[in-house]
């Protein structure tokens, strides 16, 4: 690991300023992604400065339609929030197949919506769900935010507050583990509410991506055997020791059919 | 596994270094020290703690260690290094790096005739201490397996590449070379059209031609492999497997199973004998020092129970001692590897127990006015026949220097086993679930139960690892290591494994006094066999070769259309 300089930010503002004013400087949420990051030095920040902890971050909240969930909140308090178990309880799950124990009671939302890594889950939720992302700035829409492998729509210094997620009628989310870092080889999440079906697609490609064809379908009727005939387009797909592209289109399509089937249960869940 | 460390320091005084770090014996540790240094084995001071798993890797000495002696010396100050997970990936040596071609001839009633083998292993940059033995030597003494083949052929050539060294890794070619032949018998089985338990049934060495000499000059000790198999055969209901794939259909799975019958020579070691000394103190507390050194084999409970059992006293009140860096350079033995220290160092714990009660007995004689040949001893006493005076272990040792030093030397012994694996496939994943597994094993003598299903089950684990995901990947153009960490190295999960029923037939071996078998290596050695064979099964396949990711089964399934067979 490179040496660095550890800053505490106890506000937004302070730690917006300490970004501003340092070029190199990286932001310390839970740190899953990037502690590993600096200890094998393919990263080395000027300063670390840990926004974990800060009040301005946390919470969690449904009201009028909308969950909304502070970027500090941890995946494990997420998985466990009676709160969230009510609104949308697939985001719970979701939550709760992230990592491990030990990476459940670190990570965060807003840090793992800002990395944008490609087989994370999270953005799978955000862009099915049409969630709304709120920084330090300004709002941006899930659609815009992604924008392919650890690509995002923030600007430099830009800070993620919180997560609003409009509360759809059903939703579901099935994942295949990496077999050997248990990150999504591909994962489907599907939400539906009046305006129709959202299908996003995680890990299979260099970034979170809808499959509008699934969505199309699915609108008209929600049976996995209305995607039956359908295949996701393999063309662009990541490929690796661990699986074609071609496997992972299938992935994709098989996730999706066990969202479906999860979906069309009674309780939706 | 643990990483691999080291702390050397260089003693000026004596001219000599100071080695700490794990390994799977000392004396073995200090002779590769010498043989690389050109220094004698007196100069190296080599001490091992406990050691966090050791399967091969860590009978090495490594390249980073010399050069920590030589910056030890340079800087006059102690060099620690504790690799990084990377650098294990990187600098631990590799194993099973091989392509085996076999070819196997049956007569018209369907008993083989022949075996020929071609075999190449990647050695790597240059030749660990190992390797060649692993994959030449180890292979060819069971070349043909559990069956009555007259005529063998093997071709064994080692490669030398640009990657890390490959060295022996649990079982040191004796799983390849059983899995070689389990793979090709049940090729031969699906050929002919035949139940592969038939067909093993028919090739097995029967039971009365043990000893038996194989074509390759090996004798097989003892093994009842017909009785053995059947007693596999018959907890596993084979016979009823028919109705457990329908019902696995019903559910949309495809079901497979596959036994795997192996023999291994185990237990031979490289020094010419194992010492073990043994002593009472003054509480009675009974010492043994040896040079195997356990890495989680739980030497420091089978061997006490060996002990305990000679002198007839608690186990308590005996404590093992291994590699201590005092007595160690006086003491001959083996170090811990090829499933040897059970049948080594463990036997001749029993060994020296008796030894001792036979120096007691002398000992107690003076003691109570009697001669050495009118003293008995039980359960931790001396006692005169005529006067029944007693003295007991803790007392006359109080008294006198009470200790011994016992030896033996010995040959291979053949622990055998059957392995019967059933698999169900999701078929549109192509993820495995082993829905059961069960080993019958033949390791002689067993001293603990519980010890010998912890090393049963773990290599059966550990073949599971290697079938189902495990493997060393560098990349065609780079030639950088792809897989050198968790997160693309994939380590079998305690989850994978779920219900393991665990047997044992013995057949005693007589090459030492205790009748033991090695076993360490035992379930690796016949749980690939199992394991790929319950694939072909379930996949309708002649082959398909490791590891069996959800990503190549699901291919394998795109190319051969198997379907869940529906009764």
């Amino acid at each position: 690991m490179h040496t660095f300089s550890y800053v505490k930010a106890t506000s937004l503002k302070q730690a917006g300023e300490l970004l501003a004013a340092n070029a190199d400087a990286k932001l310390l949420a839970g740190g899953m992604t990037l502690i590993p990051t600096l200890k094998a030095r393919l990263a080395q920040p000027s300063h670390l400065i840990d926004i974990s902890g800060m009040s301005e971050l946390t919470g969690i909240e449904a009201k009028d339609g909308k969950l909304s969930i502070g970027a500090g909140t941890k995946h494990a308090e997420v998985a466990r929030s009676a709160v969230v178990k009510k609104a949308i309880p697939a985001l719970a799950h979701l939550a709760n197949q992230i990592g491990d124990p030990q990476v459940r009671n670190r990570g965060t939302i807003g840090g793992s919506l800002a990395n944008n890594d490609p087989a994370a889950d999270y953005p799978s939720a955000a862009l099915a769900l049409g969630a709304t992302i709120v920084t330090d700035k300004r709002e941006i829409a899930a659609d815009d935010f992604f924008q392919g492998m650890f690509a995002t729509a923030l600007d430099a210094g830009e800070m993620i507050v919180k997560i609003v997620f409009p509360v759809p009628m059903k939703a579901a989310y099935e994942k295949f583990p990496h077999p050997a870092s248990g990150y999504a080889m591909a994962g489907s999440f599907i939400s539906q509410n009046a305006k129709g079906v959202r299908v996003a697609i995680t890990g299979a490609g260099p970034g979170v991506f809808r499959w509008k064809d699934a969505e199309t379908a699915l609108g008209k009727k929600m049976n996995a055997s209305a995607i039956e005939s359908l295949s996701v387009d393999a063309t662009d797909l990541n490929e690796d020791m661990h699986g074609t592209r071609e496997y992972r289109a299938n992935l994709a399509k098989v996730m999706t059919k066990r969202a479906v089937t999860k979906i069309a249960q009674p309780s939706g869940k | 596994m643990e990483p691999r460390a080291a702390l050397i320091s260089y003693d000026a005084a004596n001219d000599s270094y100071i080695v700490h770090t794990p390994s799977q014996g000392v004396n073995m540790t200090r002779r590769q020290f010498a043989g690389y240094t050109n220094l004698s084995e007196d100069k190296f001071r080599v001490e091992v703690k406990d050691v966090g798993g050791g399967f091969g890797q860590r009978s090495t000495v490594y390249p980073e260690y010399i050069s920590m002696m030589i910056a030890a010396k340079a800087l006059g100050r102690p060099i620690k290094w504790v690799s990084t997970r990377t650098e294990s990936f990187l600098s631990d040596t590799h194993g099973r790096g091989n392509l085996i071609t076999g070819t196997l001839a049956l007569d018209k009633d369907a008993r083989f005739i022949g075996l020929r083998i071609d075999w190449i292993t990647d050695m790597g940059a240059f030749l660990s201490p190992t390797g060649p033995v692993s994959h030449i030597r180890n292979p060819s003494t069971c070349l043909n397996g559990v069956y009555k083949i007259p005529a063998l052929y093997g071709h064994f050539r080692v490669a030398l590449t640009n990657t890390m060294l490959v060295a022996a890794y649990r079982g040191a070619g004796r799983p390849d070379i059983a899995y070689a032949i389990e793979r090709l018998v049940d090729a031969a089985a699906l050929e002919l059209k035949m139940d592969p338990s038939d067909l093993r049934r028919r090739n097995y060495i029967p039971a009365n031609e043990f000893p038996y000499k194989t074509a390759t000059g090996s004798t097989y000790e003892c093994a009842d492999l017909p009785g053995l198999s059947a007693k596999a055969l018959g907890l596993a209901d084979w016979s009823g497997f028919e109705s457990r794939r329908t019902a696995s259909a019903k559910k949309g799975k495809l079901r497979g199973i596959g036994m795997s019958t192996v023999i291994e020579a185990t237990g031979a070691g490289m020094y010419p004998k194992d010492e073990i000394d043994i002593s009472v103190d003054a509480q009675g507390q009974v010492t043994l020092h040896t040079v195997a050194h356990s890495q989680g084999q739980g030497h420091e409970t089978s061997f006490a129970m060996v002990a305990a059992d000679a002198l007839g006293i608690p186990v308590e009140r005996i404590s093992i001692r291994q590699g201590d860096p005092d007595k160690a350079p006086k003491m001959i033995g083996n170090h811990s590897g090829g499933s040897r220290s059970m049948v080594g160092a463990g036997t001749v714990c029993h060994i020296a127990a008796n030894k001792l009660i036979d120096v007691g007995k002398s000992l107690a004689a003076e003691d109570l006015g009697v001669e050495p040949s009118q003293v008995t001893y039980s359960k931790g006493e001396f006692q005169a026949k005529d006067s029944k005076k007693k003295i007991s272990l803790a007392q006359l040792a109080a008294k006198k220097t009470l200790a011994a030093k016992g030896e033996g030397t010995f040959t291979s012994t053949f622990p055998n086993g059957c392995h019967i694996a059933e698999v169900e496939i999701d078929p549109e994943t192509g993820v495995t679930d082993i829905a059961s597994y069960l080993s019958v094993d033949d390791c002689g003598h067993v001293v603990s139960h519980t010890i010998v299903e912890g090393q049963v089950h773990g290599a059966v684990v550990q073949g599971m690892g290697q079938v189902f995901g495990e493997h060393i990947v560098y990349d065609k153009e780079s030639g950088q290591m792809i897989t050198g960490s968790f997160s693309d190295y994939v380590m079998p999960r305690a989850g994978q494994l779920k219900a393991m029923q665990m047997a044992e037939y013995a057949t005693l071996s007589k090459m030492s006094p205790l009748g033991i078998k090695g076993v360490g290596e035992a379930g690796c050695t016949a749980s690939l066999g199992a394991l790929v064979n319950a694939m072909s099964n379930a996949l309708g396949v002649k082959h398909i070769d490791m590891p069996l990711t959800p990503s190549k089964v699901w291919k394998t399934i795109q190319q051969s259309k198997v379907q869940p067979v529906k009764n």
